[in-house]
């Protein structure tokens, strides 16, 4: 459960006491929407098929401090906050509530994972982990890759029978090979001048996002060895989430976080 | 002048019997007979993504209580877990829950389906979730509340199975009962030589807690070429389960070449021999397990109709009262002469009709079959030439099985757009089920907001403007351009129009002083009761009186009637009237206004009330059930009648 991660390690996270700040970032990143609210009524929901409990309440979203991915702007809406503990909190409260989604239909409603009083500090802790979001995600690739390298595709082209496999399937990969002339190693070892990788040219929805190759493409590489059942395809490193191809003006970058 | 009149009215009424017993008051919503919904919620107004590949669930225990699946995405982006659609009063209206425990950043789940056990309210799914570490894997999942906010819980997981497809039935009764759940998907294990199998997932207890185990049951023992294509389960309550499936025998390049294949079971596919009930004998067969209901056909596999993938199709239903009776529909033919084919076995897979139908350049298609034997064939048919290609969504109905032509509707008639990528935009499959005699199904099309896409109307739930043809953001700041939504349909069935085909279906109430008895011999069974004959025997009617003062609301009192019957009102021509439907403990109270066209002076009106018998209910039993009639000026509300009456 990710229900107030920390307070566990740094002790019970008291709700209008000061909270361990340690754990912002965790929460920052958790959380899809962090908002500033007033409590307005408890044993309450905003959609109406919701039964309520002690930890539904509808809450005022008074100051976005961290929105979706969206165009709406919840501020100023009534919403559904469900409690991640059994605080009774009281109406009038206000509250800075770490959130995901829970219920999207005439109004919305959210799931809580932390919930901090409001203060100046915690607002400049929030700002500095925002402004750090950009690099979460690569950072978080390149923790677990095995291999980081910046390159060249010398060629790009089916990869053989052995490794793709049977007749294709909707969700198959269609394994293509990439070989790249390798131009620096930011983490992991590898000699050689070149080295060839595996990615899925196929379109299905499985792999719409996975990055595709083609010859003459630079960049850098942030690479595993995945596991893909039922093929033989151990020994080939793959890059398949979005953030594991970044364009080779963001090399700097890319050594920062490595380190 | 009609309080004038109640003076009067109070007199008559009486003491519900419901009163004391009565529960929150449930409100049975009042359908058209074709009824549409985009199920996309206002709060998710600016979404634009490509939500095909739906699934549907109606709970037969409680029909108002619906879940769907689609590759729709947590609108917020990276979240944990994964929506589902969920409706709570019929399909009226639709939220997203997000309560898969895994969540695709950007379909959401792979493909999913979704089922509820029949009389358990336990809802299972078969979902696809993206790797790592493996790329993807089937993950069975269930709750008993669709609509809270706990997380479904994983009940299986297996690597590489696509297109699972989930139907669940609740035998026995009381602490005996128990759900019996089977997925159906195309396995590809990591074995070597790969093995791509059609496969039956199936557990015997899938709701108790520990649920009895999974186990994967081999339905293809003839040669492929490296793997089979989908399956699609069918249960019928007598045990016996069917499955069909595509087994590819040359899948290089494209086209493919395959047999299209019915297996069965008698026993809830368990023992040593499961699924080989079925042998392809006679002439031409092969002596192997599973009838070929047709050989070397033409897959156009992974090829394109307009943007929609093709190589998939294929749906099977069974008769929820004749286990040998069974419907199959398909899709194959070079690209350029696709057509779905639906034929039907009377004796359970061994002999097949030739095409009854065959619908060229369609795709997606889905059987069902209701109570009364009337199958209906869902399917999405390509229509104009490119670049100006549309997408038809019908509904076909049969009362004789397909012997002669069948009455069609049309949903939805909407140009082809989005990406080719993937499954293209309509998804691969679309779903249909029937509960009682009502069919229910799902589509993804085209969201564009032009009324004449939708011959039978249309509601939508996300912010969209009819007149101008756009759709908005949630606070209508700005335009949202359009994409694929899934659609939600409810096709209700007329009794009447069932009872003059299906006479001996129907049946008389035996009425007497406040109460009446049911009693059916049959199954199907509907009983259906002229109110105004009640008025002469089971109570008293205040009824209408010259000039049309009549009562402004009846509240017809039902106690006895358990959950073992549907309770319905109609008028004179069998038409679903307006109405409420509060339960109780013991029984319902059906409420309802008085309308002009219905006035007669000095009588009730022109009002049948029909009881259909569902699936629970004895055959032969007798059910008493004490009747009476109530009137007042206000919806019905058990203080406020009650104040009236005493």
């Amino acid at each position: 459960m990710n229900w107030f991660r920390g307070s566990c390690a740094a002790g019970l996270v008291l709700i209008g006491a000061s909270a361990a700040f340690g754990q912002i970032d965790s929460l920052v990143e958790q959380a899809q929407f962090v908002f500033k609210g007033t409590v307005l009524r408890i044993n309450a929901a905003t959609i109406s098929e919701i039964q309520p409990d002690s930890r539904t309440l509808v809450v005022k979203v008074d100051e976005v401090l961290k929105n979706p991915p969206v165009r709406t702007n919840y501020t100023g809406r009534e919403i559904t906050v469900r409690l991640g503990d059994s605080t009774k909190l009281q109406p009038g409260s206000q509250f800075v509530f770490f959130t995901t989604s829970w219920m999207f239909g005439d109004s919305i409603a959210v799931r809580e994972i932390g919930r901090q009083p409001d203060s100046a500090a915690l607002r400049k802790q929030i700002a500095e982990e925002l402004a750090k979001a950009p690099d979460v995600f690569v950072q978080r690739r390149l923790v677990g890759a095995n291999l980081v390298l910046a390159g060249r595709v010398s060629a790009a082209r089916a990869a053989p029978d052995k490794v793709r496999g049977g007749p294709p399937g909707e969700h198959d990969p269609d394994w293509w090979e990439a070989e790249i002339q390798v131009q620096s190693v930011q983490k992991g070892t590898h000699t050689d001048r070149t080295l060839v990788i595996l990615f899925p040219n196929s379109t299905d929805i499985f792999w719409e996002r996975s990055p595709k190759f083609r010859k003459d493409q630079e960049g850098i590489w942030i690479l595993r060895m995945e596991r893909a059942a039922g093929r033989p395809t151990s020994g080939y490193y793959m890059a398949l989430q979005p953030e594991d191809f970044q364009p080779l003006d963001q090399l700097a970058r890319i050594q920062r976080l490595v380190k | 002048m009609k309080r004038g009149f109640w003076a009067f009215a109070a007199m008559l009424a009486l003491s519900p019997l419901a009163l004391a017993q009565y529960k929150a008051p449930v409100v049975k919503p009042v359908f058209k007979t074709v009824w549409l919904v985009n199920m996309m919620p206002l709060a998710h107004s600016e979404e634009t993504h490509r939500d095909g590949e739906p699934s549907l669930a109606v709970n037969p225990a409680n029909p108002l209580q619906m879940a769907a699946s689609a590759l729709t995405p947590d609108l917020w982006g990276e979240g944990l877990h994964a929506p589902i659609y969920v409706s709570s009063n019929g399909g009226q209206t639709w939220r997203l829950n997000t309560i898969v425990p895994f969540n695709n950043t950007d379909t959401g789940t792979g493909d999913m389906t979704v089922k509820f056990g029949t009389a358990s309210n336990v809802l299972y799914a078969g979902a696809l979730k993206k790797g790592p570490p493996v790329p993807f894997s089937l993950q069975i999942l269930r709750t008993a509340d669709p609509n809270g906010a706990g997380l479904m819980e994983l009940l299986q997981e297996r690597e590489q199975a696509d297109q699972p497809w989930v139907q669940a039935i609740t035998t026995g009764s009381g602490a005996a009962a128990v759900d019996r759940v089977f997925v159906g998907y195309a396995q590809m294990h990591p074995v070597t030589p790969p093995l791509r199998w059609a496969a039956v997932d199936r557990s015997l207890d899938a709701a108790k807690t520990p649920h009895a185990p999974f186990s994967v049951q081999l339905l293809d023992f003839r040669p492929n070429c490296g793997r089979d294509g989908p399956v699609r389960p069918a249960v019928h309550s007598s045990g016996t389960v069917y499955a069909a499936y595509f087994n590819f025998t040359a899948c290089s390049g494209s086209p493919w070449t395959a047999n299209v294949v019915v297996a069965r079971d008698e026993n809830w596919g368990t023992g040593p021999n499961a699924f080989r009930a079925l042998l392809d004998s006679g002439t031409g067969g092969d002596g192997n397990a599973g009838r070929r209901v047709a050989s070397g056909v033409t897959i156009p596999y992974n090829l394109l109709l307009g943007n929609q993938r093709l190589g998939s199709q294929i749906s099977i239903a069974v008769h929820p009262h004749d286990s040998q009776k069974i419907y199959l529909a398909w899709g194959d033919g070079a690209l350029a002469s696709y057509t779905l084919r639906l034929r039907r076995s009377d004796d359970g897979g061994a002999t097949w009709t030739g095409d009854l139908r065959t619908i060229p350049q369609a795709t997606n298609p889905s059987l069902a079959v209701n109570s009364w034997g009337r199958v209906a064939f869902l399917y999405q048919k390509m229509t104009g030439s490119p670049p100006s290609h549309r997408w038809q969504t019908w509904v076909e109905r049969s009362y004789d099985g397909f012997d002669s032509a069948p009455s069609a509707t049309m949903l939805h008639d909407a140009p082809d757009v989005g990406g080719s990528t993937g499954a293209g935009p309509l998804g691969d499959y679309n779903d249909m089920m029937a509960v009682g005699r009502n069919f229910y199904g799902v589509f993804s099309g085209n969201n564009k907001p032009v009324l004449a896409n939708f011959p039978h109307g249309v509601r939508y739930q996300r912010k969209a403007d009819f007149t101008t043809e756009r759709l908005l953001t949630e606070d209508g700041a700005s335009t949202v351009e359009p994409s694929m939504d899934p659609f939600f349909f409810a096709l209700r069935e007329p009794l009447i129009n069932l009872c003059a085909i299906r006479p001996w279906f129907c049946q008389n109430p035996v009425l007497q002083a406040g109460a009446m008895k049911l009693q059916c011999l049959m199954r199907p069974c509907v009983v259906i009761d002229p109110l105004p004959r009640n008025c002469l025997v089971k109570f008293k009617c205040p009824g209408c009186r010259p000039g049309g003062m009549c009562p402004p609301y009846y509240h017809i009192h039902l106690d006895g009637l358990g959950d073992d019957w549907d309770v319905g009102l109609l008028d004179a021509d069998g038409q679903e009237l307006e109405h409420e439907l509060h339960r109780t403990r013991d029984g319902t109270v059906v409420s309802f206004r008085p309308s002009k066209e219905r006035f007669i002076a000095g009588s009730i009106g022109s009002y049948l009330l029909a009881f259909e018998m569902r699936d629970r209910a004895r055959v032969g039993a007798e059910y008493n059930v004490r009747a009476q009639l109530t009137v007042g000026d206000r919806h019905y509300a058990p203080k406020a009648v009650a104040g009236k009456g005493r």
